[in-house]
């Protein structure tokens, strides 16, 4: 049951290292195939708990964990018994994992996906990698326990990964008709995940105007802790920057449009001919800052004299989390970092006009706009937790049934002193 | 003209209390409010009705009371509406004028207007009421009335208030299915309020009129006679009681009574006085609340409502055209410091809100919480001034409507 990979060489990053794809469980295991042609010379393993799950393939490595508990067999779709199987053989694990960007692959309904992913974030985590999570959520007819496992691993590895990009299954099928086939619907997830892989790397690698690389990225998705969606749109045609952008802003996974007006961050990459013009990224930068007003906006361009008069974006919003404490390779970036904080406090802006602390008696100094940390010691905990979509709505009181007073990302009937961050003792 | 002795009901469901105003329109033209009737509301909710049958019943409980003051049946009411539903905007329409060298008339007017409103109107939304502003003639010069200039493309501005028309037809429905009364057309409250308080000079000068509502604050900015621009903000008095409960950390009912005996717009910075709670039923003693706090959230939040307030009024160039100032009615309006607090966010002078030639009991016209239902009343009577009753005399001229909106609503 040895593995074929020899353990890699950290240190210095070069082009070759500086991606490593891993797919986890069956599922990221048939993603990581198809992506395999497309990748060479990145670091590309497979984990899984199941000898036979998939085809051997010359191209990537593969890691079996959990061969003695589990007899060679899967997991049964059982979280916690995968988690177990990987705890025990973290040494394994470690080995593989290295800096640079770690692209995670799963689909978080089975047991292998939900259970060993975060524990292979943690660890790429700690050797130093940006981690980057996309997964594949289960389709609404897989029933009770698969959805338990994503929502549980969600939770998971939001607390690891640097970013979580979410596939829904269930979203990929409301971009099809009615009719189409199961087996096309996966098939449309898996291409969507595929894309985003090749986005990223296009993004990392690919021949730049604008260019993005590992450090900006870094800067960029870092401590943010966030979760959020990936949308593509290509467009070409006389209008076609407006094309491109409306296909964007209408895109199923970007729905409700709200979810771009609270992202916290958001990357657009726009890749185009020799013929893409100063204007059009102009316009792409206008449209994202008047519909995400909050986000700390990255803004890249990439050329490809292939795509003929073709625009194509590749666009990620997430939504901030509340940031891990750093690990141990990246504390003395933190202090390099310095993430302008997305100041926006209207008390501030006042302050600075009339010049005085305008007779409210507030310390300034305590309002300092950070909120998600603010909340985090107002709970008296310093573990971290995430800012949700779903999961934890902000606390509103009586208007807790009632649809939210959104502005600008923030949720209105939220305590104004709470979204502040200002602590009253 | 007016007809002596028309009476016109304004009623507002609003998410502290109903509302009603029944008003007649004197010889002269003069409002004379006749009755009045108020309810505690307990079915809205941000100035949205969720609870129709419990908000029946207090529409049921005002307007009684109302009619029985007034000695009046009432038939047909204007109802105010609000909500984060509203949408309040400007928006173009273009009409071209086939002919070369003809002059605008009246049709080639009512065209442009309609594309405007066309134009903004999504699926599922209804046009509450629109205002004209002005006119382009060729792309250059304004009009305030084109008929009658040559020109071949003409451009309308136009200030649409639009709601959600399941929801507007849910507060129509509260009203029509618990009492045998008419809902004529509903009104945007902010509308409402600005119509009972400013007079016909502000008006032409430039005023903003604030409505500080339990659950939505409205506003709507007059300038040159003409409604232009105007808004709702799903945030009110109902959310600082809710901030005060959550950073107190006492019941809602106790937030909502601190809020009215301590509340204030300014902090006093010496203040740290510590308020012993009272001794409810149980024997229990409340929690002691610490004043200072309860001025620090509450001055939080009234001063991001301003805020947001002015950011939407920014736009328009309203902070620099309202040279009468800023009017503040609506329950918040009662709020200590609150004058000041504006004055200081918009640079304007601030006055409270006064229902303006009005004659009825005084206590009423001082009071800031009717401004709405009294403004429903004159709006009503406006609109019947604007239209001549008889149907079919309008229909025989070949007038229909024309040029109604214009003077509506200066």
């Amino acid at each position: 049951m040895n593995s074929t990979l020899t353990p890699s060489a950290t240190g210095e990053l070069t082009s070759a290292n500086l991606l490593t794809v891993c797919g986890v469980g069956r599922a990221g295991a048939r993603i990581l195939q198809q992506l395999a042609p497309t990748l060479p010379g990145c670091g590309l393993w497979a984990l899984d708990s199941e000898v036979q799950a998939t085809p051997p393939d010359p191209l990537i490595s593969r890691l079996e964990i959990g061969a003695r508990m589990t007899r060679g067999m899967g997991c049964g779709g059982d979280a916690l018994y995968a988690q177990r199987a990987a705890e025990a053989e973290l040494a394994r694990i470690q080995e593989r994992v290295r800096p640079g960007l770690f692209v995670l692959l799963a689909g978080i309904g089975g047991g292998v996906g939900a259970g060993m992913s975060p524990v292979l974030a943690r660890l790429a985590r700690q050797a130093g990698a940006l981690v980057v999570a996309v997964v594949i959520e289960p389709f609404d007819f897989e029933g009770g326990l698969r959805h338990r496992n994503a929502e549980q691993c969600l939770v998971a590895l939001q607390g690891t990964c640097d970013a979580v990009i979410r596939v829904p299954n269930q979203a990929v099928a409301g971009l099809s008709p009615e009719t189409t086939a199961v087996q096309e619907l996966m098939a449309l997830a898996d291409q969507h995940v595929v894309q985003v892989v090749e986005g990223l790397l296009r993004l990392l690698r690919g021949p730049s105007l604008i260019p993005v690389g590992l450090a900006e990225l870094e800067r960029w998705a870092r401590g943010r802790q966030a979760e959020g969606v990936a949308a593509f749109a290509a467009a070409q045609g006389p209008e076609r920057v407006q094309t491109l952008w409306t296909a964007l802003e209408q895109h199923p996974f970007l729905q409700p449009a709200s979810r771009l007006e609270e992202a916290g961050g958001v990357l657009l990459y726009v890749v185009g001919g020799p013929d893409l013009r100063l204007d059009e990224l102009e316009l792409l930068q206008q449209e994202l800052r008047r519909c995400s007003p909050r986000a700390q906006i990255l803004v890249g361009a990439g050329l490809d004299s292939s795509v003929g008069g073709r625009l194509i974006a590749f666009l990620l919003a997430v939504r901030d989390g509340v940031g891990l404490p750093p690990t141990t390779s990246e504390r003395g970036m933190e202090l390099a970092q310095q993430r302008p904080t997305p100041v926006k406090s209207l008390m501030f802006e006042d302050a600075n006009r009339s010049g005085d602390s305008r007779g409210t008696g507030l310390d300034l100094s305590s309002m300092v706009r950070d909120t998600g940390r603010q909340r985090v010691s107002l709970a008296g905990s310093r573990k971290a937790q995430q800012q949700q979509f779903n999961f934890v709505p902000p606390w509103t009181g009586r208007f807790d049934s009632a649809e939210g007073t959104l502005h600008e990302g923030e949720n209105l009937d939220e305590p104004t002193f709470v979204r502040r961050g200002v602590k009253l003792n | 003209m007016f007809e002596p002795g028309q009476i016109f009901v304004g009623l507002e469901i609003g998410t502290s209390k109903v509302c009603a105003a029944v008003g007649e329109v004197a010889d002269g033209g003069e409002l004379n409010i006749l009755g009045l009737g108020q309810a505690r509301s307990r079915g809205v909710r941000k100035g949205e009705v969720f609870d129709a049958e419990k908000a029946g019943e207090d529409v049921r409980q005002a307007l009684g009371e109302a009619e029985e003051m007034a000695d009046v049946t009432i038939e047909s009411i204007y109802l105010a509406v609000t909500g984060r539903h509203l949408e309040c905007a400007n928006y173009r329409g273009v009409h071209t004028i086939p002919t070369v060298d003809r002059a605008i008339d009246a049709e080639d007017v009512q065209l442009a207007l309609r594309n405007a409103k066309f134009q903004s109107c999504p699926a599922g939304a209804e046009i509450i009421d629109s205002v004209r502003q002005d006119f382009l003639v060729d792309d250059h010069a304004v009009y305030e009335n084109p008929v009658g200039v040559v020109g071949s493309r003409i451009e309308a501005r136009v200030h649409v208030i639009l709601g959600h028309a399941n929801r507007l037809a849910t507060s129509r429905q509260a009203v029509e299915g618990a009492m045998p009364v008419r809902v004529e057309k509903p009104v945007f409250s902010g509308l409402a309020s600005a119509l009972a308080v400013l007079t016909t000079e502000q008006k032409h000068a430039g005023a903003i009129v604030i409505d500080l509502g339990a659950g939505v604050t409205e506003f709507a900015f007059f300038h040159q006679g003409l409604l232009r621009h105007s808004g709702a903000l799903a945030v009110g008095g109902d959310h600082i009681s809710n901030d005060l409960a959550y950073g107190l950390r006492v019941s809602l009912s106790r937030a909502e009574e601190l809020k009215l005996a301590y509340g204030t717009a300014l902090v006093r910075k010496e203040n740290d006085e510590v308020l012993s709670g009272p001794t409810s039923g149980t024997g229990l003693t409340d929690r002691p609340v610490s004043l200072g706090k309860l001025e620090r959230i509450m001055t939080m939040r009234l001063e991001e409502t301003l805020e947001l307030v002015a950011l939407r009024l920014r736009g328009s160039d309203a902070l620099r055209l309202a040279t009468e100032g800023v009017y503040l009615c609506g329950g918040g309006a009662r709020t200590p410091g609150i004058a000041e607090l504006a004055h200081r966010i918009f640079q304007l002078p601030v006055h409270r809100g006064l229902v303006q030639s009005v004659s009825g009991p005084a206590n009423v016209l001082e009071n800031p919480e009717f401004a709405t239902p009294i403004g429903l009343v004159r709006y009503g009577a406006m609109r019947s001034r604007q239209r001549p009753r008889p149907r079919f005399f309008s229909r025989l001229t070949g007038f229909a409507g024309l040029g109604s909106r214009r003077s509506l609503l200066s």
